[in-house]
């Protein structure tokens, strides 16, 4: 993983990797960390200022800000990744299908992909999330429904590369099965840039999963999350301007965070930047391919 | 030229039947049924006769296949159907709001263009200067800001704070200017930096060595890279056009803009499926034309495009 390398020599990305897996890991934890219970309502304390007890003070119904916006890293953030990684595991496996076999299979899937992305994903989002009626759950499905053909092409362009390297012909002649071939063969090249696909979206996921949020189509009362903590201090708005503030900076640093890696992964990735990479490539590609 | 736009025209019917199926066949997924949906909001009791008298209004006791060829057929004619919440007809109810969106979506995308000109303009003029610097910064929080922080933050200042513009609602010019700043923050960001980004790529080109040599003034200098700058910014924002009047949909409801946007998260709240169908078909609709507009473009301008497509 000499991307993982990459990204600690960089300071700032560094920093960044660094601040996301803190945030993660204070997700996870929350329940330990937490001063106090999120759902809890206190009237009596209700939007109090910063505190020894209340870090961050209360909200229009005495729950503790701080801990609300550490159990919301497990419904913003966390189910972000979780979404990612669903519709990322779909892409490929759809993508390595359409890659490996061709033909008509190939056809279908690339014919349902263009239906797919043809529409901007955020009104498909808003479409599903519809029909199927507000809900994280139904986020989480429309956001794996809008994005999936995406990847899915993306992938199969990557699988398509891998497929006429002499290694991948050598295993198709000695019969090994199309699944040990994708497994053993193919996955182990393409799992690098299929993290850095991964990893250059996350940020939208969150985007949106707490715009949803936001407008109420998400997670419903009182679970916490960034979003809706935001829609909370929308109407609090002109007593208590302060309360916006740190579900808002929550949510900019995070997404950032994530930009910044994936720009960062982007640009080591990138054929300009990669001398080694490049040379690599050279090095793999000057026996010609006997297949095709 | 004119085998490519009737390749690419004839290419839009299979999206279009695909993308009214799907959302045809998602409502029809549903677990909750829409007659039944129907008889709710209008404080009816479901009872059996009622939902199944309803059912025949709204033509549900017919197959699937059917139906989906019916409501085509009507969605063809413009013709989306009532309400379920007041029984009004939605193509009504949508082109009553649809001004609203368009205005919002006209105002941000002038925005748009007159600030991210600018500021890329100069960022690529002052290359790597503290101002450079700046900009990108802002561009770079700018991407990472969730838009309906932004419209929180900018009416906290200015029209709760600073008492400049109202906070909300429909009335004049002034109105226009918070939602619109909002909705076009982002796309600031994006275009500022490809505008700079190609500018500073040409920069390097010879085209500018050589009219530099032949001692034209600055300006001028600068017009030329400007010009051959500018391509894949405008292919990009014929794509984002329709991405812009889609994504009216969280700045309507901050600042309560009776758009389209706003009709359709308050009929996703009241189930109201007819509204939301319509709003789906005709975002499609808007997505796929000017999808073909900026194809027709981009190939009329690249003959390369013709051959591949």
């Amino acid at each position: 993983m000499h991307i993982l390398k990459k990204i600690k020599s960089d300071k700032l990305a560094g920093a960044c990797l660094f601040f996301l897996v803190t945030i993660i890991l204070l997700g996870v934890i929350a329940p330990v960390v937490a001063p106090n219970d999120p759902v809890e309502t206190n009237i009596r304390e209700k939007l109090s200022g910063i505190s020894l007890q209340y870090p961050f003070g209360t909200d229009q119904l005495g729950r503790c800000i701080f801990s609300r916006l550490l159990y919301g890293i497990r419904t913003t953030v966390l189910m972000s990744i979780w979404t990612m990684l669903m519709t990322i595991s779909i892409g490929t496996i759809l993508g390595f299908v359409a890659g490996y076999f061709r033909g008509w299979i190939d056809e279908i899937i690339m014919r349902l992909c263009d239906v797919m992305l043809s529409f901007p994903s955020e009104v498909m989002i808003l479409a599903i999330v519809g029909m199927l009626g507000p809900g994280l759950g139904n986020i989480i499905i429309a956001n794996i429904i809008a994005k999936w053909a995406w990847y899915t092409r993306m992938i199969r362009s990557i699988v398509v590369q891998y497929m006429d390297k002499n290694y991948i012909c050598f295993a198709k002649v000695v019969g090994s099965s199309p699944f040990h071939i994708m497994k053993n063969h193919l996955l182990p090249g393409a799992l690098g840039e299929i993290v850095v696909l991964a990893s250059l979206d996350t940020g939208a996921v969150i985007l949106s999963v707490s715009a949803l949020s936001f407008l109420g189509l998400g997670v419903q009362a009182p679970t916490p999350e960034w979003g809706m903590m935001l829609n909370e201090a929308k109407n609090i708005m002109i007593t208590h301007p302060t309360k916006m503030l740190p579900p808002g900076i929550a949510i900019l640093a995070v997404v950032a965070a994530f930009n910044f890696i994936g720009d960062k992964v982007r640009d080591i990735m990138d054929p300009k930047h990669m001398d080694r990479r490049v040379k690599n490539n050279e090095f793999a590609e000057s026996g010609e391919s006997i297949c095709s | 030229m004119r085998n490519y736009i009737i390749r690419r025209i004839l290419f839009i019917i299979p999206i279009l039947i695909g993308i009214t199926f799907i959302s045809f066949l998602l409502i029809n997924l549903n677990t909750s049924d829409p007659a039944e949906v129907a008889l709710r909001v209008n404080e009816i009791t479901p009872t059996d006769e009622a939902v199944a008298a309803m059912r025949e209004e709204l033509g549900l006791d017919k197959p699937f296949f059917e139906r989906y060829i019916i409501w085509l057929g009507n969605s063809l004619r413009f013709d989306f159907g009532n309400s379920y919440i007041n029984n009004k007809s939605v193509s009504d109810e949508m082109l009553s709001a649809l001004p609203a969106t368009l205005y919002l979506a006209a105002i941000a995308l002038m925005m748009i263009l007159g600030i991210s000109i600018v500021a890329g303009i100069l960022c690529a003029i002052f290359e790597d200067s503290i101002g450079d610097k700046t900009i990108r910064g802002i561009i770079f929080v700018g991407t990472a800001m969730p838009n309906f922080w932004v419209g929180l933050l900018l009416m906290w200042l200015f029209a709760v704070k600073l008492d400049m513009f109202p906070t909300s609602g429909m009335s004049g010019f002034s109105s226009v200017i918070l939602p619109a700043a909002t909705l076009s923050l982002s796309y600031i960001s994006i275009y500022t930096r490809l505008i700079r980004n190609n500018m500073v790529q040409n920069k390097n080109e010879n085209y500018v060595l050589y009219t530099r040599v032949r001692g034209l003034k600055n300006w001028t200098v600068t017009k030329h890279i400007f010009r051959n700058s500018i391509q894949s910014s405008i292919t990009a924002l014929g794509m984002s056009i329709p991405k812009l009047i889609a994504g009216t949909v969280i700045v309507e409801n901050i600042f309560a803009w009776p758009g389209i946007g706003r009709l359709c998260v308050s009929a996703i709240f009241n189930r109201d499926y007819p509204i939301i169908q319509a709003y789906i078909v005709m975002m499609a609709l808007l997505f796929v034309v000017c999808n073909l507009i900026v194809d027709i473009i981009s190939a009329s301008l690249d003959p390369r495009i013709r051959r591949t497509t």
